[in-house]
């Protein structure tokens, strides 16, 4: 890290230290992908606990509610309990994790307690802890924050405000327009309320992601961010093809130059497959095949490493799609992940292998066009990602005529998605970054 | 549309015909007297009525209109005629003959049914004119009036709501149409194809007849240009001049009347053709009814019997819940009401199941390990499940689960393992019902750890969470916790943005006097 971006991750921890220090209500930040939101959140609660408060910590799946006690127990001087439900199997976490199921065994001297934000919401809380931090905030909706208000008085949310709004499962329309809309992500409800005053504060380093790769997600945010990696010290580099001939070989070979490259398939002229598309299915699986049979040095940094096949990540974004993919994949099944965007939240991989979520969905709803999807499955990699689709996206977005739908008062997101979207193509075309397949 | 509902789609298509959908209804059809058709009519341009049509199925409509479309009081004084009916058919309060004390005062259920989405969007337009208006011959009946409609627009927005229904809706969740999505918004459309007998083309063209007449609650532009247009301005003329009006009156109203007329007669016949159908109803429906009843009297009948007692009842904002914790609630109780109609219907019904799986839902097993990892006394049942295919599946470790058939039967997913070319198995962990229900019969019966149950083949699909939803709603009426400052405070006044409903129906009701 520079010394300037020291400075300023340094300024931005001392104000946020400043801020628990003095018992400040509510923080919000803002931070990019893989820019160590978590790890200041570890961080900020260690010091919290140094001054004697009781904290409490919520995730947003069980799976980061362990893995922050993971990353807890590294830091021996604090007492962590891993507050989870009665029916879940207990977890070794580490020596100075408890595992507690009942809210009257939570530590009520100075300690953390991480659990899930659903958890804490829907237990009865015997003492008040003194602050509550909320890690992924982004993903959690305004009516699920309202129930954390038991937990405590002070606030600190941290989340990428980039990635998946929380999950809707019902038609929303009556709350469209409510002051507070029960589904929205509850920073943002926060941040728009000019009545709520608290620290605003942006992280602007993404430590993950490649040069050229934070210049493709950069317009899905609206703060700037830039990379800690250095132009080409993130790269992989394939090596040669041993006689044998792939039409998609460029695109890999690309990898050794810039971290993203995408490679596009003919689509049918009676419109692509429903739903499961095979033949990208297909393609999805060999590319992870040919990146492994031809071999690749991965480099982040100076760690450069051969390619294994639990370094790549695959992404699309309907469930009976991966499955498709999961099933071409073969012998690599369960080593090689194949999640869904919202699944991948949170994680990362060195190389990721996605399917672009408007593939095969030639006439896209408002709902299609919001970039949640794209923004996590283009920030998931470490050196190299591959996006794979039909070649109709980018005539899909040309016909596509947003129409402003939204409620009146209300910003166009469908309309900034469909843009964004544009852009993404636009950019990886003018890169020379689009490898189009003939069949 | 999923692939699925593409195959059974191209299916209907080959037989030429709607083929059924579903093995069992998944709404409730109810006799005669407790289903009132309403139809409207409206002039373009306007929002509210020109004419409504309402009755019963078997007894003809009752048909108002007004001459003038855009005069608001002849729109309301029509309105007020019609009111009566419409809130007695709900069992308002107000006009039944004791108040009401809860949810079984309102059973059975009496239904509304409409011919489309746009006489439902009526329903809004009734709510917004009259739910706060200050202006009228008789305000309070006005005002009762539009809080009915406004429920009742409400209760349509819930996953599983049995009060409201669309015809056309209710005809494509009982049949697969072998025509575009696009043109199933049709009611003449979609009962062409069900009336029609011999083969597809015959049933087609009469399709494609139905279709060219208005269903909607505009009128057909020809229609209300040529023959209602010089109608109305002679008696607008004639009106003025204090001359005899009457007869242009019966001329608009005949014209109202015949549109009107169509749109009630082809919604009854909907309910003819779904009250007919031999399948029988899914006996989940039974709970939805029972849920809707529950509705209707927290968020309607008990506002109205406190407005009747003389309180201060609440009645909530037509637009949207405008607290926080009236929208959060409402919001929890609607992902319930899914979470019900998810998990509840799939039990009685094969082919939802067959979606359920579909979609990764559900799947089907064999038991090929049973284990009680209890200590003492305390039984804990663990299965050891091998899944039979490998569709897709969006269950993960700590996903609930339950058998069908058996509800109440729940498990927890422990752990997923299997490598390439073997099958996936669960260990599945019973989490209700551990131990056979004294006295029941089949498969409740026999204790989960009994090891009979290695080797049988059993179906899962997600278990309902809807009780953590209703736990959810409950926390939300606490405002006395720490962090209620920033949870419950006032949300910033919106008015810059958007105008304020009851100002807006101020200003309109103003304009009207």
């Amino acid at each position: 890290m520079s010394g300037a971006d020291r400075a300023r991750y340094d300024q931005l921890a001392a104000s946020l230290v400043q801020h628990i220090d003095e018992r400040g209500r509510l923080a919000v930040v803002k931070a990019p992908p893989g820019s160590g939101k978590t790890y200041l959140l570890l961080q900020l609660a260690e010091h919290a606990v140094a001054r004697s408060q009781r904290v409490a910590i919520g995730a947003q799946t069980n799976a980061q509610a362990d893995d922050i006690c993971r990353r807890l127990s590294a830091r021996p001087g604090v007492s962590v309990a891993r507050f989870a439900s009665a029916q879940a199997l207990p977890v070794d976490l580490g020596p100075n994790v408890r595992w507690v199921v009942a809210p009257g065994d939570l530590p009520p001297g100075p300690a953390v307690s991480v659990g899930t934000v659903s958890k804490w919401g829907l237990v009865d809380i015997v003492e008040p802890f003194d602050v509550l931090f909320i890690d992924e905030a982004w993903q959690m909706a305004w009516a699920d924050f309202m129930l954390c208000g038991q937990v405590s008085e002070r606030f600190v949310l941290i989340g990428d405000p980039g990635q998946i709004p929380p999950v809707v499962p019902i038609e929303v329309q009556r709350w469209e327009t409510a002051p507070r809309a029960p589904h929205r992500a509850a920073p943002d409800l926060i941040l728009e309320d000019r009545n709520l005053s608290g620290l605003e504060a942006n992280m602007d380093i993404c430590r993950r992601l490649p040069v050229d790769a934070v210049a493709l997600v950069q317009p899905f945010y609206d703060f700037p961010f830039h990379p800690l990696a250095e132009p080409g010290e993130r790269y992989v580099r394939v090596n040669g093809s041993n006689g044998v001939h792939a039409e998609f070989d460029p695109a890999l070979d690309l990898l050794g130059e810039q971290s993203v490259s995408a490679v596009t398939v003919p689509t049918d002229p009676e419109g692509p497959p429903f739903e499961v598309d095979p033949g990208v299915a297909a393609l999805t699986a060999k590319i992870v095949h040919r990146l492994l049979d031809r071999g690749a040095d991965v480099a982040d940094g100076e760690d450069v490493r051969p390619l294994e096949p639990e370094h790549i990540g695959v992404s699309a974004t309907h469930r009976v799609m991966n499955a498709a993919i999961d099933r071409e994949l073969g012998g690599l099944r369960r080593t090689v992940r194949v999640e869904t965007p919202e699944r991948w939240q949170g994680l990362e991989r060195k190389v990721m292998v996605v399917v672009h979520p408007l593939s095969g969905n030639a006439a896209p709803s408002g709902f299609d066009l919001t970039t949640g999807r794209l923004c996590v499955m283009a920030s998931r990699h470490r050196s190299g990602l591959v996006v794979v689709s039909r070649d109709h996206v980018r005539r899909t977005l040309d016909g596509y005529i947003p129409a402003a739908e939204q409620p009146v008062g209300h910003p166009d997101i469908v309309g900034r998605g469909h843009f964004d979207h544009m852009m993404f193509w636009e950019q990886l075309a003018a890169d020379r970054r689009l490898i189009e397949l003939s069949a | 549309m999923n692939s699925r509902e593409a195959i059974q789609r191209l299916r209907a298509h080959q037989a030429g015909r709607p083929l059924p959908k579903g093995e069992k209804r998944s709404v409730r059809v109810p006799d005669p007297r407790d289903v009132l058709v309403l139809a409207f009519v409206r002039m373009g341009g306007e929002s509210r009525p020109w004419g409504v049509a309402f009755g019963h199925p078997g007894g003809g409509p009752t048909v108002l209109t007004v001459p003038e479309g855009r005069d608001r009081t002849q729109v309301a004084e029509m309105m007020l005629r019609a009111a009566p009916v419409l809130l007695g058919h709900l069992r308002s309060p107000a006009l039944a003959p004791r108040l009401p004390g809860g949810p079984e005062d309102l059973a059975p259920i009496r239904q509304i049914w409409l011919p489309n989405s746009s006489h439902l969007e009526m329903l809004l337009h009734l709510a917004y004119a009259y739910t706060f208006t200050r202006s009228g011959d008789d305000v309070p009946s006005l005002n009762a009036l539009g809080r009915a409609c406004a429920w009742m627009f409400r209760e349509s927005q819930r996953p599983g709501e049995q009060h409201v229904i669309i015809a056309t809706a209710a005809l494509r969740d009982a049949f697969t149409f072998p025509a575009e999505t696009v043109r199933q918004g049709h009611l003449g459309f979609l009962l062409a194809w069900l009336d029609s007998r011999g083969d597809g083309k015959a049933a087609l063209a009469r399709a494609h007849d139905e279709e060219r007449l208005s269903m909607s609650t505009t009128l057909d532009p020809s229609t209300e240009r040529r023959e209602l247009e010089p109608l109305v301005e002679r008696w607008r003329t004639a009106s003025k001049q204090g001359a005899d009006s009457e007869r242009f009156a019966r001329g608009i109203h005949s014209v109202l009347a015949e549109e009107l007329t169509r749109r009630f007669d082809l919604t009854v016949r909907a309910w003819q053709i779904l009250h007919e159908d031999p399948r029988r109803e899914n006996i989940a429906v039974e709970d939805l009814v029972e849920e809707a009843l529950t509705r209707q009297w927290w968020d309607w009948a008990r506002t109205e019997v406190a407005i009747l007692n003389g309180e201060q009842g609440f009645v909530p904002s037509v637009e949207t819940d405008r607290q926080p914790a009236s929208a959060a609630s409402a919001y929890e109780r609607a992902s319930a009401a899914a979470e019900i109609l998810g998990t509840l219907l799939v039990h009685d019904d094969k082919e939802l199941f067959a979606e359920a799986v579909g979609r990764g839902d559900a799947f089907v097993g064999t038991i090929v390990g049973v284990r009680d990892e209890g200590e003492g006394r305390r039984t804990l049942p663990v299965w050891t499940v091998e899944r039979q295919d490998e569709g897709p599946s969006r269950l993960r470790e700590g996903s609930h689960l339950c058998l069908i058939g058996l509800p109440k039967r729940t498990l927890d997913i422990r752990t997923i393992y299997g490598g390439p070319g073997e099958p996936t198995t669960y260990e599945l962990a019973i989490t209700n019902l551990r131990t056979a229900v004294r006295g029941a019969s089949g498969q409740a019966a026999i204790a989960p750890c009994d090891r009979s149950w290695i080797g049988e083949r059993l179906a899962f699909t997600t278990a309902s969470m809807a009780s953590i939803a209703f736990r959810k709603q409950k926390k939300l009426r606490d405002q006395s916790v720490p962090g209620a400052w920033l949870t419950f405070s006032a949300p910033p006044d919106d008015r810059t943005h958007r105008p304020n409903v009851d100002e807006a129906d101020a200003d309109e009701t103003e304009a009207d006097s």
